[in-house]
């Protein structure tokens, strides 16, 4: 009955967003005040029938209703409450259903915040995000319906993967979502402007955060999947180039560099079809993930998510590069820069290299995805693109965008003179020179890494002698002690000194990349009470436990920390072995002892006879700096956060630059 | 006496199929091969065998090592495992032929880029600004308060 009510409720939905598409249209075209107000009554109409839709699916999950064969397929009793919550999206089903829910949040939320505004940008914006509602809510009602019930009902269901029964897993997939969907908006509403034929920034102003808001969560996201894959997945890495995982840093990359670009349109009048080209490869790069993640035309290690549903995606890609090609294209006329530029040594030469680099990332990382199958299609071998090519390619880029990240801020607009230059360049240089020469000193050979230390030497400096020079100046007008100087400072201008704190979180990410240089592993078998060593620490095996659970049997192995001689404590890695499921399957948890310097990263890999005696087999690590990435990922966090926070003095300036026409006002 | 001894013990060894010369494989010179090399488990994304920990490598680590112990080198061994399963146990693209492409695209689309970016900025520096209606003015879109503490930055380093 329930299931039945889902399933009626995502129909209704479906028909609320094909209306609201068609209204929206309608709107656009004719100026008509009533469509309007009726596409976003049917837009919010379409959000309330899409949190029923996946309330009801959760209710079904949460209550064990095994009679309906999505549930059964990926719940169990057994799972507690929680996990049977987040097992909604584990399957293909569920998670487009999310999708869809997500999508009209946005399109919710975007409607409702720019209610003041209404008009045929507005309107226009409306229909396209509807038209991708409707496109995937006929995807779920037609092709991948959770709402199809079984014609018995199993005692139990078959339960989640094991491998996704942890916290982060249980967010990560949302997170990425809200940042994959997210791009919708400020592609949705560029689109809008290049329809109505409104050649100025209104629609970068108006779509500034809900660009911010999907870039943060889609990276935010993909950190949280690298924990999962450090804690759960045992390898002793975070980020192992799968084709999915680099499905989702390709909007990313695209996305950073439109943030970026938008502030020259923003400050300048330039780069308006750049902008317009960067914002349209976003979103459709968000679909192209989609479509690799669900189509299985790579291998993937999130294979689990693939069906039939891969040539619909690729549909969509195609329909959105051929619309927005030949829209912007028919526009380039009027979207002419408005101001001219004086010398490459600027903060606009600075912004075209970064996004010459970010593209040229993007590119890198598309071409060692497809590689794979352009190889085939002409040489007929299958190839392997995996992290040692990614890490080969990748890495000169990076460093090139950290050094980037330095030198951009402390560009002046314009024209930057070689005095300025001198003078601002003069100590982050030294603290980055500084930041190479001592490991160096210390034995540290590896090229790159000394190059990364030095780059995130000098971009600290950098983004230090910005809010050190913003500091005195604010303290000498205004007589404010310096902490005070520096938080008034960062509050009354958030997007610049957000932005930096930004960056310095990027800087901690780098750091924690670079870590990786320096990883020592051994693989050793222990019988009770011996000892092995690795890097300054050795582990004495003190012994096995075992423990049954209502799911697993849990085998915790007892290991005792040294380091020179002084014991630090005991880590605790254990294997789960899942008796209730037929495929008997196992999984690692991985014991980490984490430290500001490195990690100590134990995995258990099994146990075996040895001269008749029982040994445990374990493969250890020494992971140095990798919580600079955690800590870096707070740190942009705040950072995000401070950018985002509301500035009136903000929207004074977005009236002053687009205008506000009258009719819009009284409407608001 | 003790030199003829070793040659008869050896030339017995030889005979039997057992090696005493070659010395324990160590883990970095399995792991020196093994980074060549794909895991092609279909479970986890290709990771070179080295750093994958998952069944079926550490299967092919005991093997590699194996391959080492007989006295193959490390290239001898790749060259089995790619007659074995072609060149996709390769970890990474083979520089040569269309797979040269692999590693030749990036530098030489971030070279385009460059080439782009120089001739854009030659022509935005020769072009005069069009003014259009509803386009920011210069800096319009610039904070006062930010304008003002330019200017006092400016003061100050002067």
């Amino acid at each position: 009955m329930l299931a039945q009510l889902g399933n009626f409720v995502l129909w209704m939905a479906l028909a609320t967003s094909a209306y609201a598409f068609l209204s929206s249209i309608l709107s656009g075209r004719t100026g008509r005040m009533d469509l309007t107000v009726s596409a976003e009554r049917a837009v919010y109409a379409t959000f309330a029938l899409c949190l029923a839709a996946m309330g009801t699916l959760e209710y079904l999950f949460v209550t064990d209703s095994f009679n309906v064969h999505y549930v059964a397929t990926h719940s169990s009793r057994d799972l507690s409450t929680p996990f049977k919550f987040t097992a909604m999206w584990s399957g293909m089903q569920g998670s487009l259903l999310l999708w869809a829910a997500i999508l009209s949040g946005f399109n919710f939320f975007a409607t409702l915040k720019t209610r003041h505004l209404r008009g045929p940008l507005a309107s226009y914006a409306t229909a396209i995000m509807s038209f991708t509602q409707v496109f995937f809510l006929v995807l779920i009602g037609v092709h991948e319906n959770p709402f199809i019930e079984l014609t018995f009902t199993p005692a139990d269901g078959q339960g989640m993967n094991p491998l996704l029964v942890h916290p982060a897993m249980a967010i990560h997939p949302p997170m990425l979502y809200l940042g994959y969907v997210g791009f919708i908006v400020p592609y949705a509403f560029a689109m809008g402007s290049l329809l109505t034929r409104q050649a100025n920034e209104e629609w970068i102003l108006k779509t500034r955060r809900w660009t911010l808001f999907p870039w943060f969560f889609l990276g935010t996201g993909q950190l949280l999947g690298g924990k999962w894959a450090y804690v759960v997945l045992g390898w002793g890495g975070y980020w192992g180039w799968d084709p999915v995982e680099n499905a989702a840093l390709l909007p990313w990359l695209t996305g950073t560099a439109f943030l970026h670009s938008v502030m020259i349109q923003e400050k300048k009048g330039m780069l308006k079809v750049w902008n317009m080209a960067l914002v349209i490869l976003t979103f459709t790069l968000c679909i192209y993930g989609t479509f690799l993640t669900r189509s299985g035309v790579v291998s993937s290690v999130h294979a689990f998510a693939q069906s039939p549903i891969g040539p619909w995606f690729g549909a969509l890609v195609v329909l959105i590069v051929v619309f927005s090609g030949i829209l912007l294209y028919t526009r380039l006329g009027m979207l002419k820069s408005t101001t001219h530029y004086e010398s490459p040594i600027s903060r606009e030469g600075g912004f075209l290299l970064n996004n010459v680099l970010f593209l040229t990332a993007t590119f890198a990382v598309f071409w060692g995805v497809m590689f794979p199958i352009f190889s085939e299609a002409i040489t007929g071998d299958k190839i392997t693109v995996s992290a040692p090519y990614f890490n080969m390619v990748m890495v000169p880029i990076g460093l090139l965008l950290l050094l980037l990240t330095g030198v951009g801020p402390l560009l002046a607009w314009r024209k930057t003179s070689g005095q300025s230059l001198k003078r601002h360049f003069t100590y982050p240089a030294s603290l980055g020179l500084l930041c190479a020469i001592v490991p160096a000193a210390l034995g540290v050979r590896d090229v790159y890494a000394l190059i990364s230390f030095a780059f995130s030497g000098f971009v600290t400096g950098t983004i230090i002698s910005e809010f050190h020079r913003g500091a005195l100046a604010r303290g000498s007008s205004s007589g404010e002690s310096y902490i005070k100087a520096v938080i008034n400072l960062t509050l009354r201008n958030k997007r610049r000194y957000g932005g930096y704190v930004v960056h310095f979180g990027i800087v901690l990410l780098f750091i924690g990349f670079t870590g990786n240089a320096f990883n020592q592993n051994i693989e050793t078998e222990l019988g009770y009470m011996e000892s092995a060593t690795i890097g300054p620490y050795t582990l004495t095996y003190e012994g096995v436990t075992e423990e049954v659970k209502p799911l697993t049997v849990d085998l915790t192995s007892q290991l005792a920390v040294y380091k020179h001689g002084e014991r630090l404590g005991t880590m605790y890695p254990q294997q789960k072995v899942y008796y209730k499921r037929e495929d008997q399957q196992r999984t690692t948890e991985v014991s980490i002892r984490s430290t500001l310097r490195e990690d100590l990263y134990v995995l258990c890999q099994g146990f075996q006879m040895r001269d008749g005696k029982e040994v445990a087999l374990f493969h250890v690590y020494v992971n140095p700096l990798v919580i600079w990435v955690w800590i870096g990922a707070w740190v942009i966090t705040l950072g995000t956060i401070i950018t985002m926070i509301p500035d009136p003095r903000e929207k004074a300036r977005h009236r002053r630059i687009v205008g506000m026409p009258k009719e819009r006002e009284a409407v608001a | 006496m003790t030199s003829v001894f070793s040659l008869f013990l050896m030339a017995c060894c030889f005979l039997s199929g057992v090696s005493v010369l070659a010395a324990p494989v160590t883990k970095a010179q399995r792991d020196e091969v093994g980074k060549e090399l794909a895991c092609l488990c279909d479970t986890c994304p290709r990771r070179p065998l080295d750093e994958c920990t998952c069944g079926y490598a550490q299967q092919q680590q005991a093997r590699i090592e194996a391959l080492l112990g007989e006295g193959k080198t490390g290239q001898q061994v790749i060259d089995i495992y790619v007659a074995e399963f072609g060149m996709r146990v390769l970890s990474k693209p083979p520089a040569e032929g269309f797979n040269l492409t692999a590693w030749l695209m990036p530098p030489l689309v971030l070279l385009f880029g460059f080439v782009v970016v120089r001739s854009v900025l030659r022509t935005w520096s020769h072009s005069k600004p069009v003014a259009l209606a509803g386009g920011p003015k210069p800096d319009a879109a610039s904070d006062p308060y930010l304008e003002r503490l330019e200017q006092e930055l400016r003061e100050r380093e002067s």
